[in-house]
């Protein structure tokens, strides 16, 4: 299987958005919520394109 | 000036750099032939290349340097975006690509050794080679002095574990790995770098809070202009002409068109197509850039009073809004685009190296004719090597750090003959064999020639950007003069050997299209031309 950088890219920020999300709602600081949310709406973007155009 | 970082950021550098190795990993299974390792196996759509192309020029010294001009020049420092990028970057893809991209070669060199002969292929290959090393080095120096700095590594550690890094996944997945740690670091380097601008502009009010109080600093209103005054007057003490022939010509069209660590990824693409969007593809996020680089330069310079005087370096700009504005989290992301961003310069460097090293070099000039497995290792060797070079460089550095910038400031004008003889390559057939060698040898002893002759005070062209400005130009001058008369004493090659090499002079190749690539958000003329239109229309909200 060819590897598939728009899934590493998708993968990586889903999971830093997941986390500064986390981070975020815990600790109070709203920049990290909302590039959280951002950088996971971008990574699912990715995951999605990802999904729908296989190479 | 430390940083308060913490586990949660030292976890969140920790998962990129697992991913950057996995990334290694995972490209090795890939990679067979020769084309494979240098490469990438031809086979990248232009998204990528066009991502990496743009990132590998994205070095953390050009985020921290373009902060500082921000800082320093204010909006002029947009110049180097808009005129010295973009028409290049348009250049390249539409008029220069196809003759790099359908000719096969893996390397600039390569190139010039059809078009010429082994001699230019060998002189420009131990430039390239030489200078690659050195500004690997640099880069590698600049990032142990920012790590000491803001996350207190020691500096000899900082050089070999990110040196290890890089050199571990370029000797695992050879250009492949490089190309697609670049696509990935571009991304998190822009998620570092946007909340830093927006919370920075916050943080003085929003864009006219941010006018304000520049008017009121020590810029004044100049700092928010770009070609007020570029006759007269100005923070950078630039003359127009020397704005649009000097950067946006010859430095520009030289760096962009011919520095090979920047070829590479678009001869890396799947066609001649992709090939062509690589540098136009490259040119849009291009332009938006300095949204994130210059505008916290002007954010930091209104923000810290008295930057970039006494202890305080311009270069601390992006730092010290890290410190002051990002919480712990983003923070960490932050830093990771930041080191990111240093090993990918390097990465870019090295990988450019071990393919000039092994096809233009070994294969061409030593050990000639055997197989792939045989250059790929080669390939792989020569990575350790520069590598282990580059550290070398580091430390040398450490110790003489006005030396390394001189070589640096050097080598940003080596390009310029470089660039004039492609153009008369590419454009008169009449061109000879010897001329291009005489060329560029003379057109590069010019260069040092007068960075010698300004550094030790002979002649004074003002400031250092006049002095690139000038020495680039009397580069590109003589580079052609000395081409044309050589030209008039020694014989051309014969038309049939030129095929393919030069304009007009055209070649039966199978055309290579995809579908889809007749589409016009697939044709480089439309693309490339959106985006000078943009450029200029960007100096329309800024002039």
């Amino acid at each position: 299987m060819k590897l598939d950088i728009r899934q590493v890219i998708g993968g990586l920020f889903l999971l830093y958005g997941v986390i500064l999300i986390a981070v975020g709602l815990i600790g109070g600081e709203a920049p990290n919520l909302w590039t959280g949310a951002a950088m996971a709406v971008f990574g699912g973007a990715f995951l999605a394109w990802a999904r729908l155009k296989r190479i | 000036m430390r940083l308060d970082v913490n586990l949660l950021d030292y976890a969140l550098i920790a998962i990129y750099f697992v991913v950057v190795l996995g990334i290694g990993f995972a490209a090795r299974r890939a990679i067979t032939t020769q084309d494979d390792f240098f490469l990438a196996g031809r086979g990248l759509p232009a998204w990528v290349t066009g991502l990496a192309f743009v990132s590998a020029n994205l070095g953390a010294i050009e985020i921290l340097g373009m902060a500082a001009n921000g800082a320093q020049y204010g909006a002029m420092t947009v110049h180097y975006y808009w005129v010295g990028a973009v028409p290049a970057m348009v250049f390249l893809g539409i008029v220069m690509m196809p003759f790099y991209y359908r000719s096969r070669v893996r390397s600039v060199p390569e190139f010039l050794r059809r078009r010429f002969n082994p001699s230019t292929q060998l002189l420009n290959a131990i430039m390239f080679a030489v200078a690659q090393i050195l500004i690997a080095g640099v880069n590698l120096y600049a990032l142990a002095l920012v790590m000491e700095a803001l996350l207190g590594w020691p500096l000899p550690a900082s050089v070999l574990v990110s040196a290890l890094i890089v050199l571990s996944y370029i000797t695992l997945g050879g250009l492949s790995s490089a190309i697609y740690n670049e696509v990935l670091q571009f991304f998190v380097i822009l998620a570092g770098l946007i909340p830093l601008t927006v919370l920075g502009l916050m943080r003085v009010g929003g864009i006219d809070g941010l006018a304000d109080r520049v008017r009121q600093s020590t810029l004044g209103e100049a700092g928010l202009h770009t070609w007020a005054d570029t006759a007269g007057d100005n923070p950078m003490q630039a003359h127009w002409i020397g704005i649009v022939f000097g950067l946006g010509f010859v430095l520009s069209f030289g760096y962009w068109t011919t520095n090979f660590a920047e070829v590479q990824r678009a001869l890396s693409a799947r066609n001649t197509n992709a090939a062509r969007l690589t540098p136009i593809v490259a040119a849009y996020p291009k332009i938006f850039i300095p949204l994130v680089t210059v505008i916290p330069g002007l954010v930091a310079l209104v923000m810290f009073d008295g930057l970039g005087q006494g202890d305080s370096a311009y270069n601390d700009a992006i730092p010290m809004l890290m410190r002051d504005l990002l919480p712990n989290g983003l923070l960490g992301i932050a830093v990771t685009g930041l080191l990111a961003s240093f090993m990918a310069g390097m990465a870019a460097n090295i990988s450019g190296f071990n393919t000039v090293f092994t096809n233009d070099l070994w294969a061409a000039h030593v050990v000639k004719g055997r197989d792939d497995a045989y250059y790929v290792r080669v390939g792989r060797i020569a990575t350790v090597v520069g590598v282990a070079l580059g550290v070398g460089t580091a430390f040398i550095a450490a110790g003489y750090s006005n030396i390394m910038e001189y070589l640096q400031a050097l080598f940003s004008i080596f390009n310029a003959p470089l660039f004039a003889t492609f153009l008369l390559a590419l454009f008169w057939k009449r061109m000879t064999a010897w001329a291009g060698f005489w060329g560029l040898l003379g057109g590069t002893l010019v260069a040092i020639a007068s960075y010698v002759l300004y550094k030790s005070g002979t002649i004074d062209f003002g400031t250092e950007l006049n002095a690139s400005f000038w020495g680039a130009g009397l580069a590109f001058a003589s580079d052609i003069l000395i081409s044309v008369l050589v030209t008039f004493v020694t014989a051309p090659k014969p038309v049939e050997e030129l095929r393919g090499l030069v304009y007009g002079l055209t070649v039966d190749v199978e055309d290579d299209a995809l579908k889809g690539d007749e589409r016009w958000y697939r044709n480089p003329l439309f693309l490339g031309i959106g985006a000078l239109v943009l450029s200029i229309a960007m100096y329309g909200v800024i002039l």
